[in-house]
C-alpha cells in the first residue's frame, strides 16, 4: 500500500486543481522531505573510462600511451588531459565533472565492475548483471533498486512519487516496480479526450483494477498523467543561475530530475540513461571526435543538474551515481587514425554529493602493465560495483538490508567515500 | 565451473516459469460487479502472478489467431466469417490461414494505396541504384540521402494496416528486430529498402543460413556493426560478437571468458568445410558454448568482408578485400583445434557462418525467441524443443524457415489457451490493429502532413520502425511496454486515428458505422447498446450473456452518461435514447459525437484490446 499517499494527494488536491483549472501550490515542506535522494545515470553502451579519466603521470602513462596509439588523450595541446593534482587527470571535455571534483562532490572510483569470474563483454548481459545486482544470477525478477525500494525503512508509504524515470521506459534496476512515473517529455502528455479527460481516465483506471503487473503499471501511467497536469512545470528556472546546455535530451531529462525533486514530491529515487557510448570505430584520435562530444554531453548535464540541486539547498540529500555495463579493452582496435574500442570489462564509476567524500579517488586500478590486464586485455575489475552501491544503500540512503538488497552479496566492507558526520563536510547546501 | 553458464544451462533446462491465468468466462454479471468493487477496493495490495489484467470475456479461436498471427481483426478480411470458412474445425483452419498466409500473393490494397500515394521512390531501386542514388549523389526530396529509411518507416504502417497477408509482416517484424540495425544509420538510410526486400522478405521464409550470409554481406549490417572496416592490421570485432551473440547462438550459449579447450563439446553429424573431426565418419566434434576467444577467432574469419564503397563508381555490394583478410589459421568453436586452415580467403566468412547457422544452440536460440515473441514471454519448454528440433533438422532445406514458422503455429501448444492474451502488444501494433479493428482510411505515406502528426506521436511511444539504436533490437517482453511512457503514449496514439480528420472527414469512420448500424432503428440508439455495439465490433464476437455487466464495459458507461460540463443539464442514462440528430451533429451540451469517439478508444484502450 507504499503509494496510498500518492492516491490521497491526487485525490485531495491535484484533480482538484485540474478540475477548477488552478494549478496546485508547491506542496512545500509537507511531505517527507529529508529522505535521501539517489539519481542513478547508466552511460549505456560502455564508456570508455580509460578515456574519460586516463592516465596523467606516472608508469601507466607510457602504457597508457602505447596502448592508445591514437586515442591518446595528450598532456599538450588544446585537448589535453585536465590536471586534478592526481596520476589520472579527466578527458578534456569533462570540465564539469573536474569543477565537482575539485569542489570535493565528486568521487572517482577506478577499476570497477563485476566479479571476476562473472563477467561477460555482451552489453545486455553485462547490464543485466549490474542492474539486477545479481551477478551470479541472470534471471533475477527484481532489480537492486526495486528491492531497495521494497527494504528500505525510510520509505514511509507518504511519498508521492518515490521514483521517478526521466526517460521513456525503466531500467532493469527498478524492474519489477510498478508504480515509478516515467516520463520522457511533459509536454503534450494527456489524453485527447478535451472536456471529458477526467472521466475518460477514471475508465482506464477502473478497466485496470486488478493486481497484476499490467494493472498496476496502468495506475501508475493514470498518477503520472494527474501529477503532471496538476503541476505547473512549464517554465522551469534552474538555482543558482545554472544553465543546462539546450542541445540536447539527456540534458533535458537531467532537468527534469532536478525540477521534479525541486517540487517536493518526496522522489526517492531517479534515473537516467544516456546510450552512444558503443565506441568500436571513430571513437576520436586524440582526446577528439566524437568522444569528446560525447563526454561533453554527459559532464555539461550531469554538472548543470548538480550545481542546479545544490544551489537549491538539496546537496546533502542527493547522491548522483554514474555507471556503464563495462569499460572497454585497453589497446585500441586499430592502428590508425579513426580506430576505437572494443567491449571490455573494468570501468570508471563516479559518485556525486554533498555526503560524498569527494575531490578524491577510490578504488583499485591494478594498472596497465600486460600483466596487471584483467585477460592481458582489459582494466581489472578490482571492485564489485555492489560494493558502491552497497555502501550506499547502507550509509547515505539508510537502508541496513544489505542481504535483501543484494542476495549472495557477503562480507560488504564499506568503500568509505561517505562522509560520516555532515559537519566535517563543507557544504552547509 | 563457469557459474553464468551453469545457471544458464538450468535455465534452458527447464526452470521456465509459466504464468498461468485462465481465461474466466462471463457467468455471472453480478458477481462481475461485485468482483470488480472488491478489486478497486483492494488497489494493489501486490502484485499477482503473472502481468495479465482482465482477459477477453470468452476469447474464440480466431480472435486468438487473428490478435497473435495478425494485427487483430480486420472486419470483412479476418472475422470469424472468414475464419470458418477456412475449414471444418480450427486445427484444419489455422493450418489452411497459415499455409494460405505463408503463401502469399499480390498484395492487392498495399499496391493500390501506394500507387495512389504516387510518391514512394524507391521500392523498385537495385540496391546499386539506391547507392548510386542516395549515398553517392544524394539531392532533394525523392532524391536525398535518406530517401530509403524514410519510405520504409512510412511502408510498415500501410503495409500492416493493410496487407493481406498481415502474418507475413508479423514475421518481417519479428525478422527486422533480429537483425535488428538503425535504419538512420549512414549506409543504412541510403539501402534501407533494399535491406527490407533483398534480405529480410528475401530470406525469412527461406533458409537461415543463407539468410545469415545475405545480412553479413549487406552495406547497412556491415557499416551498422563495423564490419567493413574489419582488418588483418585492425581488427573490430563489434560485427562478430553480435553475430554469434544475438545472431545465431545466443547470449544463453555464452561460456565467458574461459578457454576454448574447457568448453563442453558435443558431436554433430557435419563434416566438410571448418567443421573439426569428430571421432566417425561424417561427424564433428564442436564446442556446445561459446567464448570470447571464439569471437575474437570469428572477428578474424571476417576480416576484409567489405562494402564496395570507394570513390564514384562504387555500388554499395558486398566487396571481399582480400588484402585486409587475416590470411592465418584460426580457431572457433572447435575446443581450441584449429578449424580454419590459412589462406582460405572469403570462405572463411562462409564457412563460420555455416558452423553458426548449423549449429544446435542456434536451432534453439531462435525458436526460443520465435516462442516468445509469438506466445508468451515464458513460452512452454515443449514447443521451444519441438520447433527447435524442426529448425535443426531442416538446416540445409531451402524453406527450413517455413517449416520452422508451420511447426510453430500448429504446435498444441499454441492452440493452449493457457497461453492466450499472454503478451501485450507492443506500442506500433496496437496503433495498427486499430486501424484494421475500426476500418481507418489512411495511407501512412511520404510527404504527408497527417503521417508526420502520426510519427511525432509514434516517436513519443518508443517504438516507431527502425529508430532502435543497439543491435538487440526492439524488446519483446511484455514488461518493458508497461512503462507510462508507453501507455500513454500508445493510448494518445490511438486517440489521434479516431479523432483525426483529413480534408474534413475523420480517417476513422466511427460516426459513419455507427449511423448505419442504427439507421433503422434510431429508438434503440442508447448508450448501453452503442457500447455494446462497438465492442463486438472491436473484438467481432459477442460474449454469452451480453456485454452488460463485463468489466469493461462497465468501466466504460460512467464516461457515456457523463453529465455536461454545464451543470444544469442532468447526467444521461445508460437505457436512454440518444437523439439521433445529436449524434450526427455532435450537438451541445451532450457532444454525443465526442463521448462516442471517446467510448471507442477507451473500448481500444482496454486490456482485452491491448493483451494479444
Amino acid at each position: 500500500m507504499k503509494n496510498m499517499k500518492r492516491r490521497t494527494f491526487l485525490q485531495s488536491t491535484a484533480l482538484l486543481g485540474a478540475l477548477s483549472g488552478v494549478k496546485i501550490a508547491r506542496a512545500g515542506g509537507s511531505s517527507p522531505s529529508h529522505q535521501p535522494i539517489i539519481i542513478d545515470l547508466f552511460m549505456n553502451g560502455g564508456m570508455d573510462g580509460l578515456n574519460v579519466v586516463p592516465p596523467f603521470s606516472g608508469p601507466d602513462r607510457a602504457f597508457y600511451e602505447s596502448l592508445r596509439e591514437n586515442l591518446q588523450v595528450p598532456l599538450t595541446g588544446s585537448n589535453q588531459v585536465l590536471d586534478i593534482g592526481e596520476v589520472f587527470g579527466f578527458h578534456p571535455a569533462a570540465t564539469g565533472l573536474r569543477d565537482m571534483y575539485l569542489d570535493g562532490d565528486l568521487a572517482i572510483i577506478h577499476g570497477t565492475g563485476l566479479p571476476q569470474e562473472y563477467v561477460s563483454r555482451s552489453h545486455f548481459d553485462a547490464t543485466k548483471l549490474i542492474e539486477l545486482g545479481t551477478p551470479h544470477n541472470l534471471s533475477t525478477d527484481d532489480g537492486w533498486l526495486t528491492r531497495h525500494l521494497n527494504s528500505t525503512p525510510l520509505i514511509t508509504g507518504a511519498e508521492v512519487i518515490p521514483v521517478l524515470v526521466s526517460g521513456s521506459a525503466n531500467p532493469i534496476s527498478l524492474q519489477a516496480y510498478y508504480n515509478a512515473l516515467t516520463v520522457d517529455q511533459i509536454s503534450g502528455y494527456h489524453p485527447n479526450s478535451g472536456q471529458f479527460e477526467v472521466k475518460h481516465s477514471e475508465a482506464i483506471s477502473n478497466m485496470y483494477a486488478g493486481n497484476s503487473a499490467l494493472d498496476l503499471s496502468v495506475a501508475g501511467a493514470m498518477d503520472t498523467l494527474s501529477v503532471i497536469s496538476a503541476l505547473d512545470l512549464d517554465n522551469y528556472v534552474p538555482a543558482g543561475d545554472v544553465v543546462y546546455p539546450s542541445n540536447n535530451s539527456f540534458s533535458r531529462q537531467l532537468s527534469l530530475i532536478a525540477q521534479l525533486i525541486r517540487e517536493d514530491l518526496s522522489v526517492n529515487v531517479a534515473t537516467a540513461s544516456l546510450g552512444g557510448w558503443d565506441t568500436h570505430d571513430n571513437q576520436g584520435d586524440g582526446g577528439g571526435g566524437g568522444f569528446f562530444n560525447k563526454v561533453a554531453e554527459m559532464s555539461n548535464a550531469i554538472t548543470a543538474m548538480w550545481y542546479d540541486l545544490k544551489a537549491a539547498g538539496l546537496g546533502q540529500q542527493v547522491t548522483v551515481v554514474v555507471h556503464s555495463e563495462f569499460g572497454r579493452r585497453a589497446k585500441q582496435n586499430g592502428t590508425t587514425s579513426g580506430s576505437g574500442t572494443d567491449h571490455g570489462s573494468g570501468n570508471v564509476m563516479f559518485v556525486i554529493g554533498g555526503r560524498v567524500n569527494g575531490g578524491q579517488m577510490y578504488g583499485n586500478f591494478l594498472g596497465l602493465a600486460p600483466e596487471q590486464l584483467f585477460g592481458g586485455q582489459d582494466i581489472s575489475p578490482e571492485v564489485d560495483t555492489r560494493q558502491i552501491y552497497a555502501t550506499l544503500v547502507k550509509e547515505v540512503l539508510g537502508n541496513p538490508n544489505l542481504d535483501q538488497v543484494f542476495p549472495g552479496y557477503t562480507n560488504h566492507t564499506s568503500l568509505d567515500f561517505v562522509s560520516p558526520d555532515l559537519i566535517f563536510k563543507a557544504g552547509f547546501d | 565451473m563457469n557459474n553464468q553458464s551453469k545457471q544458464r544451462r538450468n535455465l534452458l533446462a527447464g526452470g521456465v516459469a509459466t504464468a498461468v491465468l485462465a481465461a474466466v468466462p462471463l457467468q455471472n454479471h453480478a458477481k462481475n460487479k461485485q468482483q470488480l468493487k472488491q478489486k478497486t477496493a483492494l488497489k494493489k495490495s501486490a502484485v499477482s502472478s503473472g502481468f495479465k489484467a482482465i482477459p477477453i470475456p470468452e476469447q474464440t479461436f480466431a480472435n486468438m489467431v487473428y490478435g497473435r498471427l495478425a494485427y487483430g481483426v480486420t472486419p470483412g478480411e479476418f472475422d470469424e466469417n472468414s475464419w470458418s470458412s477456412l475449414g471444418q474445425d480450427d486445427t484444419e483452419r489455422l493450418v489452411n490461414f497459415v499455409n494460405q498466409q505463408l503463401a502469399g500473393g499480390a498484395d492487392v490494397d498495399v499496391d493500390a494505396r501506394v500507387a495512389a500515394a504516387g510518391n514512394f521512390a524507391t521500392l523498385n531501386k537495385t540496391l546499386p541504384e539506391m547507392w548510386f542514388d542516395h549515398r553517392l549523389n544524394p539531392g532533394t526530396g525523392e532524391d536525398s540521402y535518406n530517401r530509403p529509411i524514410y519510405e520504409m518507416k512510412r511502408l510498415k504502417f500501410t503495409r500492416a494496416a493493410y496487407s493481406l497477408f498481415p502474418l507475413k509482416e508479423r514475421i518481417a517484424d519479428f525478422w527486422h528486430d533480429h537483425f535488428s540495425l538503425n535504419g538512420d544509420d549512414t549506409y543504412a538510410r541510403a539501402t534501407m529498402t533494399s535491406w527490407d526486400r533483398d534480405v529480410i522478405r528475401q530470406h525469412m521464409l527461406g533458409n537461415f543460413k543463407e539468410f545469415l550470409t545475405a545480412t553479413a554481406q549487406h552495406p547497412a549490417m556491415l557499416y551498422y556493426l563495423d564490419n567493413y572496416e574489419n582488418t588483418k592490421s585492425a581488427p573490430n570485432e563489434n560485427y562478430a560478437r553480435e553475430l554469434i551473440e544475438l545472431h545465431t547462438l545466443g547470449v544463453e550459449n555464452y561460456y565467458g571468458l574461459v578457454q576454448q579447450n574447457m568448453v563442453p563439446t558435443i558431436t554433430v553429424q557435419e563434416s566438410g568445410g571448418a567443421w573439426p573431426a569428430g571421432q566417425g565418419p561424417g561427424e564433428s566434434t564442436i564446442q556446445q558454448f561459446y567464448v570470447d576467444a571464439d569471437v575474437y577467432e570469428a572477428g578474424r574469419c571476417l576480416t576484409g568482408w567489405h562494402v564496395d564503397d570507394d570513390g564514384d563508381s562504387s555500388t554499395g555490394l558486398f566487396l571481399f578485400n582480400s588484402n585486409q583478410n587475416d590470411r592465418n589459421q584460426k580457431a572457433v568453436l572447435g575446443a581450441g583445434m584449429i578449424n580454419f586452415f590459412a589462406d582460405q580467403g572469403v570462405a572463411d566468412g562462409h564457412n563460420l557462418i555455416e558452423l553458426l547457422a548449423y549449429h544446435p544452440g542456434t536451432a534453439k536460440h531462435i525458436a526460443g525467441k520465435l516462442a516468445r515473441f509469438f506466445i508468451s514471454d515464458t513460452p512452454p519448454q515443449s514447443v521451444v524443443d519441438d520447433v527447435a528440433a524442426v529448425f535443426y533438422d531442416n538446416r540445409t532445406a531451402s524453406n527450413q524457415l517455413e517449416l520452422v514458422f508451420k511447426a510453430l503455429f500448429n504446435h498444441t501448444d499454441f492452440a493452449d489457451p493457457t497461453h492466450w492474451q499472454a503478451k501485450l502488444k507492443r506500442p506500433f501494433d496496437s496503433v495498427v490493429s486499430v486501424m484494421r479493428a475500426c476500418a481507418t482510411d489512411f495511407t501512412v505515406m511520404p510527404d504527408d502532413s497527417n503521417s508526420n502528426s502520426l510519427e511525432s506521436r509514434m516517436d513519443d511511444t518508443g517504438h516507431f520502425p527502425f529508430e532502435w539504436q543497439a543491435p538487440d533490437g526492439y524488446p519483446m517482453k511484455s514488461s518493458y511496454w508497461m512503462s507510462s511512457t508507453a501507455l500513454i503514449q500508445t493510448w494518445k496514439t490511438v486517440d489521434w486515428i479516431i479523432d483525426r480528420e483529413n480534408s474534413g472527414v475523420y480517417i476513422t469512420p466511427v460516426k459513419e458505422r455507427t449511423v448505419a448500424a442504427f439507421q433503422n432503428t434510431q429508438a434503440a440508439l442508447t448508450p448501453e447498446n452503442m457500447l455494446a455495439f462497438w465492442m463486438t465490433q472491436i473484438f467481432d464476437h459477442t460474449p454469452s450473456g451480453g456485454w452488460i455487466g463485463d468489466p469493461v464495459f462497465e468501466s466504460i458507461i460512467p464516461f457515456l452518461i457523463q453529465q455536461p460540463e454545464n451543470d444544469s443539464y442532468p447526467p444521461w442514462q445508460r437505457s436512454l435514447t440518444i437523439p439521433f440528430d445529436d449524434l450526427v451533429d455532435n450537438d451541445w451540451p451532450y457532444r454525443w459525437h465526442e463521448r462516442l469517439r471517446g467510448m471507442v478508444s477507451l473500448v481500444l484502450a482496454s486490456p482485452y484490446f491491448m493483451q494479444r
